[in-house]
């Protein structure tokens, strides 16, 4: 009976042993995980441009900075060295998901821009509501 | 006009028929029959044709006026080219052909005489045989053929007969007019016998006071004076001797010129009576030749017969010299006919010729009759019965042949009255009909001028027709006029009624159509100008600005239901996004288009946000007072995620993108570049 309940005790210390190694790899992976994604975020200082808000009036928003984090949908070089127009295939942390028109202007700092990649701008809402890339980082 | 006929057929009508003999009888008919020819010519079309045939009946009257004046009209010389075309008996023209000469009928009416004779039934009642018998038993009795009977025996039994002859309906108490005559005649014949026989004692008389004058004169003896009474008249012997016994001088003186008067008083007498009897012969004579020539005109030719027997045995001197009026018709009738006197013997002959003639028409007819030759059938027996309609081979002529001989008259009349009243449809069938029935009739007269005047008829109304397209309401007018004169009843004229009937109607309607089109114009209605465009194109064809609307309509219409057929297939494919931008480019150009809006209406719940992607950005991209380039490409880029292909939603990027500008500070007209650059999509 002795020798029963030496072994029960010992499996019960094991598996406190083994759920507490469980809970901190998962803190740890946890704490992991927001670190780095606070290190991919880009422009971070800066508030996620509304797509409702843009839908409805985008002159409404005419003048302020945002941030547009996403996947570029299409993209259009505008004559007259107007620089590009680019469709930025969007989901905000409000589960708000859509198409935001993007203008690019010629004298923003050029890096590659392609289709189906992803990318986080600086954008300023020109007087039209058209959001005006100011800067550009690739994700 | 020449009295006298020529016959170019009569020796083949009649080989042993002399040729006066054949005359005489042409001018018999002449006689019978008040002359006024006229065959039926159908007028050219000319509007006269009524005046011509008032003219013509004019004539006919006159001649019917003017029978008197016996006449025969020469050869017709139809101023118809198709004259002679009718049958020989025109009963509507009141004429009637026999060996190629016309006759009028005149007030003898002998057309409908003929029908009703052809309408009846052959007289062999038993009266009728009677009668007959009677005639022949007259005849027979005063034959001269008859032998072992007296002259006085003859007339008596003749003249015996006549009352139960007279009995009969059908003789007209004609026998009764002859036995007046004849018992005149005899108490003519006897007056005259009686004057005979008083002069006769007058001659007697005179002889006897002669002889006593000269007996007195001799004898001169008064004693003889005193019984002169008693010794008159007797032998020379018996009263002596005149010479031995002269009177004395003053008493001889006194007696004779008594006697001498009485012997002219006598002589007078004598003279006279003789006048009278030989007037009164004559006056019998007379009115008893003029009952001869009454009934020989009558063509009772059996009676003429009786009544020239009785003439020879009542007047039995042997003259038989007519006493005519000189210059009369039946005077003409004998001189010009015959050209010699007239006689009873004449007249005996001509009745018994007359006869002779009627009896080998009759068999003619029945011949004809046997072959089907019903025109020639008919012909022959009109001929017979104008001869000699009360003879009795005329009068039993079998109802059934009748019949058939009738029903090709009524036939051939309403031929002539189809002719007449230019009822050309009618007288084809007509003619057609009789061709069938009769083996000898000639329709080529008839056909041609059928033919004639149908085709000229015909041709008038190509002419008002041609006219009528051209607008010329004049030449139209004349021509149908012209066609209408020619031929009535021609059933192109019903056609050309319609097409006038069609024209009014039409004129109407193109007011109405006209009308229609303008307020449905007026109403944005295209589709329902559209939809009546072949009522409305004839119409406005001639209107330039309405026919041009109409084309532009048509045009438009024509598209719009193209793009919808389209619109279609794209739908059945699953395609309705395709379907709805292909309808909805058009509803811009015609935005009041029912049809169309119905089909992008149902279209719409289909994708409906893709629809309402577009209507935002269109929204934003037109508000010119805030510009909402933004947001109208952020639903622009939506539309198109929703259909990629969409050529709205990349049109409208396409435009909003022109209205970026370079710079935030630089107005979009600073740009520089060429103004046709155009924005390039990177792929």
């Amino acid at each position: 009976m002795a020798r029963r309940s030496s072994s029960n005790s010992k499996k019960k210390s094991q598996f406190a042993i083994y759920s507490l190694a469980f809970v901190l790899i998962i803190m740890a992976l946890s704490i992991g995980k927001s670190f780095l994604n606070q290190q991919a975020q880009h422009f971070t200082d800066l508030n996620e441009m509304s797509l409702a808000d843009l839908k409805e009036s985008g002159t409404s928003l005419s003048g302020n900075e945002y941030r547009i984090s996403g996947e570029i949908a299409d993209r259009m070089i505008l004559a007259n060295n107007r620089g590009l127009l680019v469709s930025i295939k969007s989901e905000t942390a409000k589960g708000e998901a859509g198409l935001i028109p993007l203008h690019i202007p010629p004298g923003v700092n050029q890096i590659n821009l392609e289709r189906g990649h992803n990318y986080t701008f600086k954008v300023e809402v020109n007087r039209e509501g058209l959001p005006v890339a100011q800067d550009i980082k690739a994700d | 006009m020449s009295p006298f006929i020529h016959l170019p057929n009569q020796q083949a009508l009649n080989h042993h028929t002399p040729l006066k003999t054949m005359r005489f009888l042409t001018i018999l008919i002449t006689l019978t029959i008040p002359i006024s020819a006229q065959v039926y010519s159908p007028g050219d079309g000319d509007a006269n044709r009524d005046g011509d045939a008032n003219r013509d009946g004019n004539n006919t009257a006159n001649g019917s006026n003017n029978s008197a004046s016996t006449t025969v009209e020469s050869k017709n010389t139809s101023a118809s080219v198709y004259g002679n075309e009718l049958p020989f008996v025109d009963p509507t023209q009141e004429t009637i052909t026999i060996m190629g000469h016309t006759f009028g009928l005149g007030d003898n009416r002998l057309g409908g005489m003929f029908e009703s004779y052809l309408a009846d039934s052959p007289n062999t009642s038993e009266d009728a045989l009677e009668y007959r018998a009677t005639i022949d038993s007259i005849l027979k009795a005063v034959s001269p053929y008859t032998k072992n009977v007296s002259v006085p025996q003859k007339i008596r039994d003749g003249f015996s007969l006549l009352p139960r002859a007279a009995t009969y309906s059908g003789d007209g108490r004609i026998c009764d007019s002859l036995s007046n005559a004849i018992y005149a005649a005899m108490l003519s014949k006897g007056t005259v016998k009686n004057s005979k026989q008083y002069i006769a004692d007058l001659e007697k008389e005179k002889k006897r006071i002669i002889a006593k004058a000269d007996w007195m004169r001799r004898s001169g003896s008064t004693a003889l004076s005193s019984n002169t009474k008693l010794r008159i008249g007797l032998p020379k012997r018996q009263n002596g001797d005149a010479k031995l016994a002269p009177l004395p001088l003053h008493m001889e003186s006194y007696k004779i010129q008594e006697m001498q008067r009485r012997i002219l008083e006598i002589e007078t007498l004598k003279k006279t009576h003789q006048g009278k009897s030989e007037l009164s012969m004559l006056q019998a004579r007379i009115e008893y030749q003029a009952l001869l020539a009454q009934l020989f005109i009558q063509r009772r030719f059996e009676h003429v017969i009786i009544g020239t027997r009785f003439y020879n045995l009542i007047f039995q001197d042997g003259s038989s010299k007519m006493h005519l009026k000189k210059d009369s018709d039946v005077n003409k009738f004998f001189t010009e006919g015959l050209g010699v006197e007239p006689t009873v013997t004449g007249l005996d002959s001509a009745a018994n010729e007359a006869m002779r003639k009627a009896k080998s028409l009759v068999k003619g007819f029945q011949n004809h009759l046997e072959y089907n030759e019903l025109h020639s059938a008919s012909k022959r027996l009109t001929e017979a019965y104008a001869i000699g309609e009360f003879l009795p081979v005329l009068q039993t002529v079998p109802a059934p042949e009748r019949r058939i001989v009738l029903e090709y008259v009524r036939s051939g009349n309403d031929l002539i009255k189809a002719m007449d009243v230019r009822d050309y449809t009618q007288a084809k069938i007509i003619l057609e009909a009789l061709k069938k029935r009769s083996s000898d009739f000639d329709s080529t007269k008839a056909e041609g001028a059928i033919a004639a005047f149908t085709r000229a008829s015909n041709g008038h109304i190509r002419s008002a027709q041609l006219a009528l397209l051209n607008g010329d309401q004049e030449s139209f007018q004349e021509e149908l006029k012209k066609a209408t004169q020619v031929w009535p009843t021609n059933p192109k004229l019903d056609e050309i009624d319609k097409q006038l009937d069609s024209l009014l109607e039409d004129s109407d309607m193109v007011k109405t159509l006209v009308d229609d089109f303008d307020r449905l114009l007026s109403e944005d209605n295209f589709r329902e100008i559209f939809d009546r465009r072949f009522e409305f194109v004839p119409v406005v064809k001639d209107d330039t600005s309405r026919k041009d609307a109409i084309e532009q309509i048509v045009r438009n219409i024509t598209r719009i239901d193209g793009t919808i057929s389209l619109a279609e297939v794209s739908s059945k494919n699953g395609n309705n996004f395709a379907a709805w931008e292909a309808l909805a480019e058009l509803r811009d150009e015609f935005p009041k288009d029912p049809e169309l809006l119905q089909r992008l209406e149902k279209l719409s719940s289909k994708v409906a946000d893709f629809t309402v992607a577009l209507n935002r950005a269109k929204e934003f991209e037109d508000n010119d007072l805030n510009p909402q380039t933004g947001s109208a490409l952020s639903w622009y880029m939506q539309a198109k995620s929703i259909y990629p292909s969409s050529e709205h939603a990349q049109e409208g990027i396409d435009r909003l993108s022109k209205r970026i500008m370079p710079d935030e500070r630089e107005p979009a007209e600073a740009s520089s570049g060429s103004p046709f650059d155009e924005d390039m999509p990177v792929k």
